[in-house]
């Protein structure tokens, strides 16, 4: 071959290859480092906040969806409870799957309490993990925190790519991650245009709401209209799946000490009877886990009227407020009186 | 095998050492073969049969109107090899091996009760007989009628194959549904046999073949491993563009060279193909599915907007695809010519299908329009053999109703586009005007928004979503909403800003230099450098999702 062509080959492969590595180095030691992404960040970052000392006080800490990320207020929680305090730690889209994988790492702090949200699709089953934060999970060392013992058959319900995935090496991760830089304006640009959004909560435990308003009318019924159609196909006999799960993730607080309480989230008015025999199925499955586990149950699925959403899930600021008081009371009253009766389930009520 | 995969640096890799260092024609072409035999093979082994029973066919067929007598001998190993793959292909059960990936259903061979196995092996069988004795009967025939034998046998094999493997589904979905309509109950097995990669593609090369050799335009190859690489040619095998004989049999006479030049220039056509399919297409391609992918309920402008997407998103993905096969044929000396010269900047219809699937549209131009009749009829004539080469083109794309409407939905418009040439008299002013270049803005405008509208029918494939799209992209409804875009999946501001990028380099392009040659005569350090900043973007980029090619399902 003549000395040119090899020299275009070489260019040709060699640059657009350094190109990468330079890329992928930037990304390594700049970009990702700095850079938020929404969930991916506060997975991150609620690793680094619950990594080192263990809590001194009395802490209740809340799992949950973007439902327990808009609608609790943490700092109105503990309202003459002085000695206790309380944590917002809910993920958007953070199902039974998550609170396991995120478990073990949570547990370590010692809270006292640990309070599992449900909506009524919650114990469908273990429901896809998106890659994104599967990974963000993996890179943030939750898996570090798990019981050497754990395979994939403990994640009842998850696909073998996505426990593949948590168990995955940093170099994976961050070629993963390369698409970081278009995910931050994604974010950035979506933040720009839509004003009812904040997008710095991601280091944010107590009040860990982004809606700043309420969406209007036509996309909440457009909201509604799907939802329902979603309740409606759903089975409304928890998955088998999801009930092992459940009861596995049970067992872990209940092991780790902590005490153990699931609340029904508040679920909007116009939905609520196309929903009613998923809730009953959920009210159901959690009662037995109460009376199994020595859990209490927190019925505030119909705590708030439609004029409290901010759309067709989440509670707008009127609703935070109400909702938070009302879990807030009954979560510290529960947790004293129900040291003698721990199986009394309680409808919450305004 | 995609391009953008480390398989296809390998294999390609081999290819080239394999052409540095082989001087023998025969044994080059022989490794050109294997490469692009292992590169179709690398999506499902099974489907090679298909491909090497349709050159062998044509081979045979060519050589017949030819006037090449074959041995009794050469029949029955034809035969044999008609038989043995037709058992090969359909024996396995091929629906079931594909819902269960391939191995998996092997033992369950014994126990299947497809109806539909027992009547493909049947029909193998039946060609593999009856394809020697057809051959031997049109020896006894004219010359005439023997050409014309060989022809009329390889088309209906060729059309037979194609129909079987790619609208069977849609027939027997439709004959149900008319059944059930007229009151009776007919049902036929669903099969749903697998669509093999690429079999529109290569069906209508290995047709062309045939068909040039009958109208004397080629001459009949003795060598079956000649034929076998034009038709395997794995650059453009599975989604083009179409070549015909006289466009790649003269490269077979030469020896294959690797050249800097022209490593180069193909490598930068490569480049920006891949440029456009993962850094534009790839981008929007999560957007179009969420916007067009159930559009009830949704607004006018966000209807537009994914038309509009789609629209870049198709001639991206196809276009880079086509900018990747002709990069790396370029390389190894054959060129392939352009299948799109900027499509979307066309001024009318006509125009639009001359700059889009060139390779396509003058196939159908030539090999089923003029053979019509063209435009050489009456008015009423031209305007029925327009319809039925658009319909049928519409067809070729997919077995679905989305796609004949929109077939039928660009022949009206090309009739439209005629009988609007013939009402206005070249001399009269508003023939003037249109010439202007504010007519011509005009008719730009007009062209684009019939194409997306066009997009909108191909893209839609539900009945009800269709006609509700095609309503809120016709009459806006007055609504400003984006909301959907705010959700947060789907990307929707990296697709916008793709589209941004696309809009300014497209039209960069059109209206100064392609890019490909804008990069061949780049001072070298400023190349070097967009190689490494594009090598960036593209790491960036690099969808962690990879989208198949739209036209591998065609």
């Amino acid at each position: 071959m003549a000395p040119r062509f090899v020299w275009n080959l070489a260019a040709s492969i060699g640059f657009p290859l350094g190109g990468a590595a330079a890329a992928a180095a930037l990304l390594s030691a700049v970009i990702l480092p700095r850079i938020q992404l929404g969930d991916v960040e506060r997975i991150r970052q609620l690793a680094r906040h619950v990594t080192g000392e263990p809590l001194s006080g009395s802490t209740v800490i809340f799992l949950g969806n973007s439902i327990t990320m808009e609608g609790l207020d943490t700092s109105q929680l503990g309202v003459g409870q002085p000695d206790w305090q309380a944590e917002n730690y809910a993920i958007t889209g953070c199902g039974l799957s998550e609170y396991r994988i995120i478990l073990p790492k949570l547990l370590k702090r010692n809270p006292v309490c640990v309070v599992l949200a449900f909506d009524p699709m919650t114990l469908q089953g273990a429901a896809d993990i998106p890659a994104d934060k599967a990974f963000a999970y993996a890179m943030a060392g939750f898996v570090e925190d798990w019981p050497a013992s754990w395979t994939a058959d403990d994640f009842p319900g998850l696909d073998r790519a996505t426990y593949d995935i948590l168990r995955s090496n940093y170099m994976r991760q961050l070629l993963h991650f390369r698409t970081a830089p278009l995910i931050w304006i994604n974010y950035r640009s979506r933040a720009a245009v839509r004003g009812d959004l904040r997008t710095d909560s991601s280091y944010e435990w107590r009040a860990p709401y982004t809606m700043l308003e309420s969406v209007d009318q036509g996309r909440t019924q457009f909201q509604l209209r799907a939802l329902a159609e979603r309740y409606r196909q759903a089975s409304p006999i928890p998955s088998a799946g999801g009930v092992d799960l459940l009861r596995r993730t049970c067992i872990l607080v209940r092991d780790s000490g902590a005490r153990l309480v699931f609340v029904m989230t508040p679920v909007h008015p116009d939905v609520r009877t196309v929903a009613s025999p998923l809730l009953e199925g959920t009210r159901q499955t959690l009662r037995e886990m109460s009376a199994e586990y020595g859990g209490v149950l927190l019925e505030a699925d119909g705590v708030l009227e439609s004029s409290e959403f901010a759309d067709s899930v989440h509670p707008n600021e009127a609703g935070r407020r109400i909702y938070s008081e009302l879990i807030g009371r009954q979560v510290f009253q529960t947790l004293e009186s129900t040291l003698e009766s721990p199986q009394s389930p309680a409808a919450v009520s305004r | 095998m995609l391009f953008q995969t480390p398989e296809f640096l390998v294999l390609f890799a081999v290819v080239a050492l394999a052409i540095v260092f082989v001087k023998d024609l025969r044994w080059q072409h022989g490794v050109l073969l294997v490469a692009s035999l292992i590169f179709y093979g690398w999506w499902d082994v099974r489907f090679l049969v298909l491909l090497i029973a349709s050159t062998a066919l044509d081979y045979i067929a060519a050589r017949g109107v030819a006037g090449h007598a074959f041995s009794w001998r050469s029949h029955w190993n034809a035969a044999l090899w008609l038989a043995v793959s037709g058992i090969v292909l359909m024996w396995p059960n091929w629906p079931l091996m594909q819902l269960q990936q391939q191995w998996d259903a092997w033992p369950q061979l014994l126990t299947s009760h497809w109806t539909g196995m027992h009547a493909a092996v049947v029909a193998c069988l039946t060609g593999a007989i009856i394809w020697p004795l057809l051959a031997r009967w049109f020896y006894t025939l004219s010359e005439v009628n023997r050409r014309r034998g060989f022809l009329i046998a390889s088309m209906a094999t060729n059309l037979g194959m194609l129909a079987f493997f790619k609208y069977y589904g849609f027939f027997v979905d439709n004959m149900r549904g008319i059944g059930t309509w007229l009151g009776y109950s007919w049902n036929p097995p669903l099969l749903n046999v697998a669509l093999p990669v690429g079999i529109s593609f290569y069906t209508f090369q290995t047709m062309s073949y045939t068909i040039d050799v009958y109208r004397g335009h080629e001459p009949a190859e003795k060598s079956l491993g000649r034929v076998a690489l034009f038709v395997a040619y794995f650059p453009q095998l599975v989604a083009g563009p179409i070549l015909r004989p006289g466009q790649f049999m003269p490269k077979l006479d030469q020896p294959w060279t690797l050249e800097s030049g022209r490593y180069l220039s193909g490598f930068h056509l490569a480049l920006v193909g891949l440029v456009k399919k993962v850094l534009i297409a790839d981008s929007m391609a999560r957007l179009v599915d969420i916007l067009l992918g159930s559009p009830d309920g949704r607004p006018s402008l966000m209807i537009m907007l994914g038309a509009l997407l789609f629209a870049v998103q198709i001639y991206c993905d196809f276009s880079g695809y086509t900018d990747i096969a002709r990069g790396v044929s370029r390389i190894l000396g054959v060129e392939i010519p352009l299948n799109f010269a900027h499509p979307y900047f066309s001024t009318s219809v006509v125009e639009f299908w001359r700059r889009w699937h060139i390779s396509l549209s003058t196939w159908l131009r030539d090999y089923l329009y003029i053979p019509l009749g063209g435009n050489r009829g009456s008015t009423l004539r031209t305007y029925f053999n327009l319809m039925v080469t658009m319909v049928l083109g519409g067809l070729w794309h997919g077995a679905a109703w989305n796609f004949v409407i929109w077939g039928a939905y660009q022949g009206a418009l090309l009739c439209a586009n005629r009988l609007l040439r013939e009402w206005i008299a070249p001399t009269s002013r508003l023939a003037l005007l249109c010439e202007h270049p504010l007519g011509c803005l005009v008719r730009w405008s007009a062209t684009l928004y019939l194409t997306l509208l066009g997009w909108l029918i191909f893209r839609v494939n539900s009945a009800e979503n269709l006609w509700y799209a095609v309503k809120k992209f016709i009459v806006f409804d007055g609504r400003w909403e984006l909301f959907g875009l705010g959700a947060g999946v789907g990307a929707p501001f990296t697709a916008l800003l793709a589209l941004l990028v696309f809009v300014v380099l497209h039209a960069y392009g059109h209206f100064f230099r392609r890019w490909p040659e804008q990069l061949d005569v780049l001072p070298r350090p400023l190349l070097f450098g967009l190689y490494a900043l594009l090598g960036a973007l593209l790491f960036y980029g690099w969808p962690t999702h990879q989208e198949p090619f739209i036209y591998f399902q065609f």
